[in-house]
């Protein structure tokens, strides 16, 4: 599987350093209409006595089975052979807006000619042997740009190594 | 209903749109090894009915109306053998066998994808040059050599998402444009009448003559040029240069024989797009799958529905086994600077909350404490959170809220922005 840009929400405190990065890198100006490809939430669970509050950066996910790509009427967006990134081609998009309603994570936006406009896992800069410009700048290592898999396997040994350390004093399991 | 066909050794496809497309794809990718014959009905390449407005308009250009491609490669890289021109004239379900372009062809599997035409009224002067539907290729072409000699006065008839992008047309054009419809309201199967209201007054304030509760009763030629158009409950009537029928569409299944498919509006599918007739299978515009929300079989006749209903018909063809449980209804028209967006039922709500602002409109519908639907008007970016969510609970027959584990915190939390607000 190809590398895509995770987020470990446990480590994003919402600096917005991925956003600024991401407008420099695609030379985005939001007083021109065209914000960051990456946005931070700042999610607040709604539970009255807990008050946890948790950030996320959060931009396209680049899904393996992308409701956008089916959705599109004109075959607009299309997956990247080389980098696996979900792209645009803009000489084919047409501003109906379908991807809007595809998209379970709200994602898409358009400029000013009404194109989608969205983020390309920074695909020059990978092609170029670089990370993605939010993932080189994120302070905390909150965003990584791996194997989303690998990722999952990491964690659930993280998890499982945590729970049997709790109970045996155990390392995380390799 | 049981349609495995591991054996099948030709697969027949009666149709070449979006949903014949996927089926080839199905068929291949599952391992399906014959030989598959796709009955065209003309002879262009498969194209997305939506896009011809676009074309109509000028927007984009011929080739872009076909987004698989040239024929040949639309359908070549699965292997499978277009033949053009060959409208399925009568289909023997039970003996497996059809009758297209003077010959008689048996097959083993068969997937009927066939679309949708749009419906003419049978009044006088509905064929009248200079009235058109909006729906074809050929459609689409007629119109914009018909805005060739710059028309202008436009009736639209049809206050459907086809009939607003002519109405957008023709307003871009800077032509004086009437929008008429027999139902109350603009959108009235997508819209409640407080959104259709929103939208309407939009419309009036861009100097479109809006004309509903009006029976379109008959068209005649203007001695000298132009058509008038006589309404059944009214003296009013409409002087143009051009008229534009969209009140609808209905499934293309006159070769079936009723009595031995299953028929309603379309043909009846379960989830794995079989008939009642084994080794039948049907998708996209002409076939009723499943309303996730009300459980009830609906034709949902969207480009990723059947899309989605071809490429589950293929794999099943092959044998795979393959589920598609079903759709809700949704639709975002982007039309004259604005979006408009219905999700999931309306009409069928026993409440519903409104929020609007400065430019922008929200309500949500419940059934009996259950979130079932949506209407937004400048207001798209958490539509598809929003719609996504309302596929994944329905599929698991819970309600909708803002706590649900199997959508990401981020998810809900987009969620809490229309549900709490």
């Amino acid at each position: 599987m190809p590398k895509t840009i995770i987020l470990d929400p446990d480590k994003c405190v919402g600096c917005g350093a991925c956003v600024v990065a991401c407008q420099d890198q695609n030379d985005l100006f939001p007083e021109q209409g065209l914000p960051a490809l990456r946005r931070i939430y700042q999610i607040e669970e709604n539970r009255a006595d807990s008050g946890d509050i948790t950030y996320a950066s959060a931009g396209c996910r680049h899904c393996e089975d992308s409701p956008c790509f089916v959705g599109c009427p004109t075959g607009a967006i299309y997956r990247d052979d080389v980098t696996g990134a979900v792209r645009i081609d803009r000489d084919r998009c047409i501003g109906c807006h379908s991807c809007a309603l595809a998209c379970p994570f709200g994602v898409p936006r358009y400029d000013s000619d009404d194109h989608l406009y969205k983020c390309d896992l920074c695909s020059d800069r990978v092609q170029a042997g670089l990370e993605p410009a939010c993932v080189r700048v994120c302070p905390f290592e909150a965003l990584r740009y791996e194997d989303a898999n690998e990722v999952q396997d990491d964690k659930e040994r993280h998890y499982l190594g945590a729970l049997v350390h709790g109970t045996r004093g155990a390392r995380d399991i390799r | 209903m049981s349609g495995v066909a591991k054996k099948a050794t030709r697969a027949c496809l009666i149709g070449n749109g979006g949903a014949a497309v996927e089926a080839c794809r199905g068929l291949r990718e599952s391992g399906f090894a014959g030989d598959i014959d796709v009955f065209a009905q003309g002879g262009l390449p498969p194209y997305n009915p939506m896009l011809t407005s676009y074309y109509a308009a000028g927007k984009i250009p011929y080739a872009h109306m076909f987004p698989y491609g040239a024929s040949d490669t639309a359908f070549g890289r699965y292997r499978a053998r277009v033949r053009r021109d060959s409208p399925v004239e009568k289909l023997f379900a039970r003996e497996r066998r059809l009758v297209a372009a003077g010959g008689e062809f048996s097959f083993d599997t068969c997937c009927i994808a066939s679309g949708a035409s749009p419906i003419v009224p049978p009044i006088p002067g509905a064929t009248l040059p200079g009235v058109h539907a909006m729906r074809t290729v050929e459609d689409a072409v007629a119109v914009r050599e018909a805005m060739d000699k710059k028309p202008r006065r436009a009736l639209v008839v049809g206050a459907s998402m086809v009939g607003i992008k002519l109405v957008e047309l023709f307003w871009k054009a800077g032509m004086e444009v009437t929008l008429a419809d027999l139902a109350e309201r603009i959108f009235p199967l997508a819209a409640h009448p407080d959104c259709s209201r929103v939208i309407e007054d939009r419309l009036t304030a861009k100097g479109i003559d809006l004309r509903f509760g009006c029976a379109l009763e008959r068209i005649d030629a203007i001695p000298g040029g132009g058509l008038l158009a006589s309404f059944a409950n009214s003296t009013h009537r409409v002087d143009v240069d051009i008229v534009i029928l969209a009140i609808g569409v209905r499934a293309n299944l006159g070769f079936v024989d009723r009595e031995e498919l299953e028929v309603r509006q379309g043909v009846l599918v379960d989830t794995r797009m079989r008939t009642n007739v084994a080794g039948v299978y049907a998708a996209g515009d002409c076939a009723q799958g499943m309303n996730l929300l009300t459980g009830e079989p609906q034709i949902i006749g969207l480009w990723a529905n059947a899309r989605n209903q071809g490429f589950t018909a293929g794999c099943n063809m092959a044998g795979a086994g393959r589920e598609y449980a079903g759709e809700i209804l949704h639709n975002i028209t982007h039309f004259m600077g604005m979006d408009f967006v219905g999700i999931g039922d309306v009409g069928t709500e026993n409440s519903s909350t409104t929020e609007q602002g400065d430019g922008w409109f929200r309500k949500v519908f419940y059934r009996d404490g259950k979130v079932v639907g949506a209407n937004f008007v400048d207001s798209y970016t958490e539509a598809g959170v929003f719609k996504n969510a309302l596929v994944k609970q329905a599929l698991r027959g819970r309600a909708l809220d803002t706590t649900d584990t199997a959508l990401t915190p981020l998810q809900n939390h987009l969620l809490r922005r229309i549900l709490e607000r």
